[in-house]
């Protein structure tokens, strides 16, 4: 009970004085190392899910693949007409070769790259073989034959780079087509021209000369596409032709372009309500700057010292344990609305400020408990993100609770006037409310919000899709997925990670694979193809094996390529030529890292080499349509099936259930800190506060259609927080206190227009934030009174009145 | 003495350089000529003859065969003899015909790279200067109605494969010889060429997998 803590105030103050210098110390020394290394400010989603070895290749993979196509960007004129095409391809590629940030691969450079790879497959040619190739040597060696003599004989304008005599059987071309681009087009000029539903597209491959993240970079590519489009608009030529993008830079600029305009709307008008509400409260502009400042300091010491404690901050972390600190604003809405009451009351008073906080202290130091152990109920789980968000707020929340019970006193010294009566009068409507609906009309109110409870729980549904952290624009999604198909890219979400103690051990184990389950898969229609290191460049075992299958059936005594060069009238000699050059080459073998030397960077960065201490490769897959038959074909040993998309939704649920589990938590462990305080069953109550309004919130949304996610559980922490607040200031400050109404009522407020406006984002993660708050600070301020109602004339008002 | 040395090279570059343009005028002339005709040849069919000189083979392997090539359509070939093959080569596709006329779409000769290889050869056919000049050096040579063209490729790729290829021809490409980068050398003749506005129903099958619809429209013989 209140009445047992006698508070010394002078000494708490004094103790709490020394607490803030150390902070603000430690805060400043800490900020050297900040300063010196720079701020390092982390966007990748993936490190705020735990990091065990699975997820660690997973993730250097993952890093791999973006250094090596972070910076490429796929830029294409389409038209329905290829003339119409033409003239929008040539307005491109002069605002392509106009933009410094963008550098055109050059397309002969490709071509060249090609002919290596040809050369280097032609050296190779007598360990190198296809499937079909050895099924037809194998069983059917005549279709062989005929082929070779067609060949030889046949209408042929193409030239060869090997003669009969080197490559007898024409087997070398045929195995050099696998390395031809599946690309459905043509190059026109120079450039690939792609005929597809919509028309006639003409890519650029281009890369981009800075980083995708970079600010300034994004808004320069967002005008120079802008610009483009313009451009091909007005001219009469172009005007049924469109510009399809796409890049990390492209999304990182739409999501920085919303996010601009969003704050500039969303915040721009919560700022300019919070600041008249706080004139029409307080009538000065003080109150309001001192409210910021302390959320400030909070957030700027919780700032440094995670960005220590982790070496970087992650930006799910500022956005949300920033909103976290916010409650702090609540404790200087109830000292200011204290101040300003003793103000009127007592305009005489010396040290006005001391009085308050001897008056408010037992209950926002509760106040500050309470959120302090619902947030930090966060820390022990395995989630790093939650972890930093945990930490973040609960150390924001500590600093700003303390610059406020320090340095208020010291700032706040000229009598605030008092406010405007319509603050008042809407401050007690809830009161009013509860006041008028006692009795019978109360227990129809409470069933009614019963019977929503229930009937949301019913419908209520669970969402994890990846989609809540990110959705791009339809423009952008389609112009992706046009540019995908067109090119029938290897979809670079899902693949095969194969890992083997050695290089051979590997490609023996993708040859398994791909016998014994990709091929199946494919003739399944599960996808329609793959691209894999070993379809190139196939291990030793099985070179040996190709040379040892010609030996035996080709290039033996009246074998295959006696019986086609003696039949074309090759004599003895050119014979014996053919032969010695196979038994030559025996010794040969076509190794990867040769391969690596001429591959393109697609094909290279299908062969990972040694990672954690394993060799690990990439199988890229091509049309997925069976994605369950596809990750039923992993081990998940040696062979990992990788779904980031499907990951990431996994790891969001897993992310939802534990954050689910210690909301529940949360609310356990402040009970005993009720009990402990206050000493009364009925206390224990309280708690129903910020539950109800939590449960009446997710039932409306769920009521709504709207399938709960991860960032609404998040806005919950939000509202315990402050449902917590109001529920122990309307307990121990009473019913009937006009200034506990006014500071519930402000603080409501203010919270849901700085929160609740962000339900009108065009980010569902943002969007889901804001609205749970918007409703929870609406519930919470409904609910409020009726916390009041559960205190009974005893130690407890004394208390909050004597203290 | 010196002075009339002088004079005499003076005189010789006046005359380089005003007789240089009209020549560089009358080549392009022909040029155009040589390409106009050649564009208005819609269907051309007729025999070939192929003679391939191999490295480390005595004797030529001598092959012969009909054609047809049809603008916008492509190029059907049917080698007779010594061995029958018979293929068309379309803007997308080859397509493979057996003996007893049904064909399928060659799918280990679909890529980019092979598109581009049939792309060029009905370029060839076609008179696509522009296409040829992009992938090739072109030097014209002429003699009254007759020229020959001498292609040197331009890209790594096509050097591979192709040292060079010589066209020749008069009212239709009469001859092609392509050496390979192996040094094996093709000759082709084209002999009797006639040439038509259309092809006929019959010729027109060879250029559909499902030729039903699309030849309908077409004569039946020609």
């Amino acid at each position: 009970m209140l009445t047992t803590i006698k508070i010394p105030l002078a000494r708490w103050q004094q103790l709490f004085s020394w607490l803030l210098v150390l902070v603000s110390l430690i805060a400043l020394a800490l900020c050297y190392p900040l300063i010196k290394h720079g701020f390092v400010l982390e966007t990748d989603l993936q490190s705020l899910f735990p990091k065990d070895s699975h997820n660690q290749l997973v993730n250097s993979v993952n890093d791999r693949v973006y250094r090596q196509f972070g910076n490429k960007i796929l830029v294409a004129a389409q038209a329905p007409a290829k003339e119409t095409a033409s003239a929008a391809a040539d307005i491109l590629s002069a605002a392509i070769t106009a933009n410094p940030h963008l550098k055109a691969s050059a397309m002969n450079a490709q071509m060249e790259l090609a002919a290596q790879q040809h050369e280097l497959l032609q050296r190779y040619r007598y360990q190198l073989l296809t499937p079909a190739q050895q099924q037809l040597i194998n069983n059917n060696p005549q279709e062989l034959l005929a082929r070779a003599q067609a060949a030889l004989f046949g209408f042929n304008v193409g030239g060869s780079a090997l003669s009969p005599l080197q490559d007898p059987l024409s087997l070398a071309p045929v195995y050099a087509q696998q390395l031809q681009p599946a690309i459905k087009g043509e190059l026109i000029n120079d450039r690939l021209v792609v005929t597809t539903n919509e028309g006639f597209l003409i890519l650029f491959a281009l890369d981009l000369q800075g980083e995708s993240f970079n600010l300034e970079l994004q808004a320069q590519m967002n005008s120079w596409l802008q610009e483009l489009r313009t451009q091909l608009a007005i001219n009469p030529h172009t005007q049924t032709a469109q510009i399809l993008v796409s890049g990390a830079v492209f999304h990182a600029a739409e999501a920085s372009a919303n996010a601009q305009r969003e704050m500039s709307i969303i915040g721009g008008g919560s700022s300019l309500g919070v600041l008249l509400l706080f004139l029409l409260a307080f009538r000065r502009i003080k109150p309001l700057l001192l409210s910021l400042v302390s959320v400030a300091y909070g957030c700027g010491v919780a700032l440094v010292i995670n960005h220590f404690l982790f070496g970087k901050i992650h930006l799910m972390t500022l956005v949300f344990g920033a909103s976290l600190i916010g409650v702090a604003v609540d404790y200087s809405l109830h000292y200011l609305c204290k101040y300003q009451d003793l103000s009127l009351r007592m305009p005489d008073l010396q040290d006005r400020g001391k009085r308050v906080l001897e008056i408010l202290l037992p209950a926002l130091s509760l106040s500050l408990i309470a959120s302090v152990l619902g947030y930090s109920s966060l820390l022990p789980t395995p989630l790093p993100g939650l972890q930093q968000i945990a930490l973040f707020s609960v150390i924001g929340l500590c600093g700003a609770w303390l610059f406020l019970v320090v340095i208020y006193p010291l700032l706040v010294r000229q009598p605030l006037p008092v406010p405007s009566a319509i603050i008042d009068r809407c401050a007690a409507a809830a009161w009013f409310f509860w006041q008028r609906m006692r009795g019978l009309p109360q227990y129809f109110i409470f069933s009614a919000i019963a019977l929503v409870i229930i009937a949301g729980s019913v419908v209520a549904s669970r969402s994890s899709d990846v989609r809540t952290l990110y959705k791009p624009s339809a423009q952008l999604m389609a112009s992706e997925q046009r540019l995908h198909s067109a090119l029938q890219g290897v979809s670079p979400n899902q693949y095969f990670l194969l890992r083997a103690e050695s290089a051979e051990e590997l490609l023996q184990l993708e040859e398994r694979f791909r016998r014994e389950h990709l091929d199946a898969l494919v003739n399944a229609g599960a996808f329609s193809g793959y691209i894999a290191t070993s379809a190139i460049v196939p291990s030793l075992q099985q070179q040996h094996a190709n040379y040892a299958l010609m030996a035996q059936q080709l290039y033996s005594a009246n074998g295959l390529v006696d019986q086609f060069m003696q039949s074309a009238g090759f004599d003895a000699q050119a014979v014996a030529q053919a032969q010695s050059g196979f038994v030559a080459a025996q010794s040969q073998h076509l190794l990867v890292d040769e391969w690596l030397q001429v591959a393109r960077p697609d094909q290279g960065l299908l062969w990972l080499g040694e990672l954690n201490g394993k060799q690990v490769s990439i199988i890229g897959l091509r049309g997925v349509v069976d994605v369950t038959a596809l990750a039923a074909a992993a081990n998940n040993h040696s062979i990992i099936w990788i779904d980031r998309v499907a990951g990431m939704s996994q790891l969001l649920h897993q992310l939802m259930n534990s954050a689910a589990v210690l909301l529940l938590l949360a609310y356990v462990a402040i009970l005993p800190l009720l009990w402990i305080y206050f000493r009364r069953k009925r206390a224990l109550l309280l708690i129903l506060v910020p539950l109800i309004a939590t449960v009446t919130t997710l039932a409306l949304l769920t009521l709504s259609g709207v399938a709960i996610n991860l960032f609404h559980l998040f806005g919950c922490y939000l509202i315990l927080g402050l449902g917590m607040d109001y529920g122990i200031f309307s307990y121990t400050q009473g019913p009937q206190d006009p200034v506990t109404q006014r500071a519930i009522f402000l603080s409501a407020v203010s919270s849901s227009l700085s929160f609740g406006l962000l339900a009108l984002s065009s980010t569902p993660m943002v969007s889901a934030f804001g609205i749970t708050l918007f409703l929870g600070c609406c519930f919470n301020w409904l609910y409020a009174p009726v916390a009041g109602q559960l205190r009974t004339p005893g130690p407890a008002t004394t208390a909050s009145t004597q203290t | 003495m010196k002075k009339s040395v002088l004079m005499l090279r003076l005189m010789a570059l006046l005359f380089v350089a005003l007789l240089t343009p009209s020549v560089f005028a009358d080549t392009q002339q022909q040029i155009d000529q040589v390409v106009k005709r050649l564009s208005e040849i819609q269907v051309v069919h007729g025999g070939f003859n192929q003679q391939k000189k191999l490295q480390g083979l005595a004797y030529a392997l001598k092959a012969q065969g009909t054609f047809i090539f049809w603008r916008d359509h492509g190029l059907y070939i049917a080698t007779d003899k010594p061995f029958f093959n018979a293929l068309t080569i379309t803007g997308t596709d080859i397509i493979n015909w057996q003996q007893n006329g049904t064909g399928s779409v060659a799918a280990e000769q679909s890529g980019l790279i092979q598109r581009e290889v049939n792309k060029t050869l009905l370029a060839f056919f076609s008179a696509d200067i522009e296409l040829i000049q992009q992938r090739f050096i072109a030097d014209w040579v002429f003699d009254k109605n007759q020229w020959q063209l001498t292609l040197t490729p331009r890209l790594d790729l096509i050097k591979k494969n192709m040292r060079n290829a010589v066209m020749n021809g008069d009212q239709f490409l009469q001859k092609l010889v392509v050496t390979a980068a192996n040094g094996d050398e093709t000759t082709i003749e084209f002999t009797n060429q006639t040439e038509s506005a259309a092809p006929s129903r019959a010729q027109c099958h060879w250029f559909y997998l499902q030729p039903q619809d699309s030849c309908a429209a077409f004569a039946a013989n020609q």
